[in-house]
């Protein structure tokens, strides 16, 4: 991969995560009992990146989607949200990712990115309400983060097994 | 879904029930120093422990009420700032958030709470509803606790 297609493909990669991000805002939950809970669409993209980028430009992948989404449509206060919640669930997934490909699937990172995204929003609430019986919804946001995570991760697969130049940049990248 | 449970490997599962088994930590915690707090009480007096729902705006908390015995019914706003308001309703021995204009409405999507440790929140206001348990006495002469 040249720098150029390299920096277009971060660009394309981020554009795709910011419009998911937005699409999603309209859908409105199904689950009454996990209030807050989202399906996480966006992760979709930061799997595919995690597969096809180094660790550095997946990084730009995840804070170019937070910087834009919160600036169209957000506000401070979901901006600290995603992004801590971003954060954190990019660094659950780096980790569980060094298992390797032999041990662990998308669908385990995947997983990981969604309950790990839950943490870091349930924390930034409880820090900002100063309160921490909020993360007693945990458990809760969790099972809703399994289901999402495990379709997440299969639609990831999809893309990255399907897509030719998906494919490509995978092989590049490994 | 042939291809789905041939995708899925051993340490998938693994980590997925660690992390699992790690988010209800918290909750183990929390009934943990509840069963503290309140065992010492229970046997003192011989009573059942109290709820009471605390509200607080900012930080700061500016209405308590007594859940256990009630049976008024009682909807009333309360204002954040000079437009933010957040309408509650008791009912009961139950609370919950009926409305407010915020721009997310997660907080009335947490519904009636009734047991300790349930929380509603309002991030875009700042506004909690808590459910402290208290040993069983008076609530007047109980000093507030600020936790």
């Amino acid at each position: 991969m040249t720098k150029n297609q390299r920096i277009v493909y971060i660009a394309l990669l981020a554009a795709q995560a910011v419009i998911i991000s937005i699409l999603e805002r309209a859908i409105p939950f199904p689950f009454a009992f996990a209030p807050g809970a989202k399906l996480g669409l966006a992760n979709i993209i930061t799997c595919m990146a995690l597969y096809t980028l180094t660790v550095k430009d997946v990084t730009k992948v995840v804070l170019i989607r937070i910087t834009l989404s919160a600036l169209l449509g957000g506000n401070l206060s979901s901006f600290m949200y995603s992004a801590s919640g971003a954060i954190l669930s990019l660094l659950g997934m780096i980790l569980v990712k060094q298992l390797g490909p032999s041990r662990i699937s998308l669908i385990g990172v995947s997983v990981a990115g969604a309950i790990m995204h839950n943490v870091g929003q349930l924390l930034i609430a409880s820090w900002i309400a100063q309160t921490w019986t909020v993360l007693l919804y945990l458990p809760v946001m969790s099972f809703i983060g399994i289901l999402s995570g495990i379709a997440i991760g299969i639609i990831a697969n999809y893309l990255l097994t399907h897509v030719e130049k998906l494919v490509y940049y995978r092989y590049l990248n490994e | 879904m042939k291809s789905f449970s041939a995708m899925i490997k051993r340490w998938d599962i693994i980590v997925t029930l660690v992390l699992v088994l790690l988010s209800f930590l918290p909750a183990a915690v929390f009934s943990y120093q509840q069963a503290e707090k309140n065992g010492g009480f229970v046997k003192a007096q011989g009573e059942e422990p109290i709820y009471v729902a605390v509200i607080s705006v900012n930080n700061k908390e500016v209405r308590r009420i007594t859940l256990t015995g009630n049976t008024k019914n009682e909807v009333f706003d309360v204002f954040s700032s000079n437009d933010d308001y957040n309408t509650v309703e008791v009912r009961g021995e139950e609370i919950r958030i009926k409305g407010a204009n915020c721009s997310d409405q997660v907080c009335v999507q947490f519904g009636f709470l009734s047991k300790p440790g349930e929380t509603a929140v309002c991030l875009p206001h700042n506004f909690i509803i808590e459910i402290e348990s208290i040993g069983g006495s008076v609530i007047e002469d109980e000093p507030i606790i600020s936790s």
